[in-house]
């Protein structure tokens, strides 16, 4: 059974997860972030309008061999960064 | 889908809907909004019912944005749905003035497009350098300080020309003393050359006269060279073999102008460009585990080429996302996003700004400027740029040039 995760494990997971994360979300491009809006320990997920429904609703993770199931929240506003 | 309930709590400032309940809705309906074939909003945000300053007496509205406002009655001819009645439908209400709170349209003159990098031919020169900044930040500084205007030339003038930001200053444990920015800045995204003289003003500042004086590379580091590519950490771009994940664009050219170059007072390079002074490098933002609550500032402001000084709030940290050069896309993780505060009247950056150092209200080091889109800007946080530089340079220690 995985644990909930808080908030320095979504920031971990983040840095120490990346592509692990990543793969568990097929959508074309995204961006992944941590709120810090004291809404919740949650990664939000930026995506291209129309991939919404493909964002699940949780990732699993492993870290420190404790399993963590990380709430994701997918919003349609991905808009490409670009170096300036 | 929903209206806000008529008896909300409101905002008592502004006697309208609060910017959180407006906010609430955005995040419920706008997607329907833009989604819908049958109106013709092309954006939607949170402003002040009399489309002024945020800190205006005026009431929040939802606020459309629209290519061209068009009257009433053309509106009805063409078939499409008014704002008034867009907003209504997304919410689920039949009329509008069931609706509860205010609604405003805005002409945008355009869609909304990404900004070109400050990269340009030298046939488009004036087409995107802009109108100068409020604070001046583009043209020659005798006193050389952080948030002005600088590229490396060298493989594109004067065919291209470019312009980044200082972003400030750093000292080893020789003395030496270096300028930072973002390698795709001063050096040309892995292109750079150790050498590689660094100009201010950037050469899309220059006027035409200049150009016309310096139109050789000699001639143009002659006169406006301030400093020598010392070391940068490479961008890793994405490949067939992989993607490579990036924690930096980071580079430093030390300051140690061409020998007949006319010398730049350094006097003042504590100084982030008209304001205050740099005092120091923040600790990294930690995060409570369980509340989620953010110690440091997160309350941020920069100074660059483009935008001058401008405002923002930290509003997301971990980022993961892919980044668009001209080299190609590279990947990154653990970035700092910016919004710009509503103190602005405008974007937190927009292009030229990148390699701004984003300060903290106590104008301490949080970051490095160095992407953006629409609405947000990224920044690496500045210990990894440091630790990077730090390494890259071989030296023992590298510190912030601090007032």
């Amino acid at each position: 059974m995985a644990e909930a995760a808080n908030y320095l494990d979504v920031q971990r997971a983040l840095q120490e997860n990346t592509a692990g994360i990543i793969e568990q979300i097929p959508v074309s491009a995204l961006h992944l972030s941590m709120p810090v809006d004291g809404r919740g320990a949650r990664i939000h997920a930026s995506v291209k309008a129309g991939e919404k429904a493909r964002v699940p609703s949780h990732v699993d993770v492993e870290l420190d061999g404790r399993a963590l199931s990380i709430p994701v929240e997918a919003v349609a506003d991905y808009s490409e960064f670009k170096a300036y | 889908m929903r209206a806000l309930e008529p008896d909300a709590p409101r905002d008592a400032t502004t006697d309208g809907a609060t910017f959180t309940q407006l906010l609430d809705w955005l995040n419920a309906h706008a997607d329907a909004l833009l989604d819908d074939p049958g109106n013709n909003v092309i954006g939607v945000g949170i402003g002040k019912k009399s489309a002024g300053p945020l800190d205006d007496d005026s009431p929040y509205c939802i606020t459309g944005f629209v290519e061209k406002k068009l009257p009433q009655t053309q509106v009805s001819a063409m078939g499409v749905a008014s704002f008034a009645a867009a907003v209504a439908s997304a919410s689920g209400q039949r009329q509008p003035k069931a609706l509860g709170f205010e609604i405003d349209v805005v002409e945008t003159g355009s869609p909304f497009v990404a900004h070109a990098g400050l990269k340009v031919p030298r046939a488009l020169r004036g087409a995107h350098g802009g109108p100068p900044a409020s604070l001046d930040l583009q043209k020659r500084f005798g006193l050389l300080r952080s948030g002005i205007g600088i590229t490396n030339p060298h493989r594109a003038y004067p065919k291209t020309l470019s312009v980044g930001t200082l972003g400030f200053f750093v000292r080893d444990d020789r003395g030496r003393t270096y300028l930072v920015s973002n390698n795709h800045v001063i050096a040309d995204e892995n292109a750079g050359q150790p050498g590689d003289v660094v100009v201010q003003p950037g050469t899309l500042d220059l006027t035409s006269s200049e150009l016309a004086l310096m139109n050789t590379l000699a001639k143009l580091t002659t006169q406006t060279g301030i400093a020598r590519l010392a070391a940068w950490v490479d961008l890793k771009f994405h490949d067939p073999h992989g993607i490579p994940f990036n924690a930096v664009d980071c580079a430093a050219a030390e300051l140690k102008a061409p020998p007949k170059a006319p010398a730049r007072d350094v006097t003042e390079i504590a100084r982030a460009g008209l304001g205050g002074n740099i005092v120091g490098v923040a600790s990294p933002y930690t995060i409570d585990p369980i509340t989620g609550r953010v110690a440091g500032s997160t309350r941020v402001c920069k100074v660059g080429r483009t935008t001058g000084w401008t405002e923002g709030e930290v509003t997301q940290i971990a980022v993961v996302t892919d980044v668009r050069y001209g080299a190609g896309l590279a990947r990154f993780r653990n970035q700092i996003g910016i919004a710009a505060s509503p103190d602005n009247t405008g974007p937190f950056s927009k292009a030229g700004d990148s390699g701004s150092g984003i300060l903290d209200r106590d104008h301490k080091l949080v970051g490095l400027l160095f992407a953006g889109s629409e609405n947000r800007t990224l920044a690496n946080p500045i210990q990894p740029v440091l630790d990077a530089l730090r390494i890259a340079l071989g030296v023992t220690t590298l510190d912030v040039v601090i007032a």
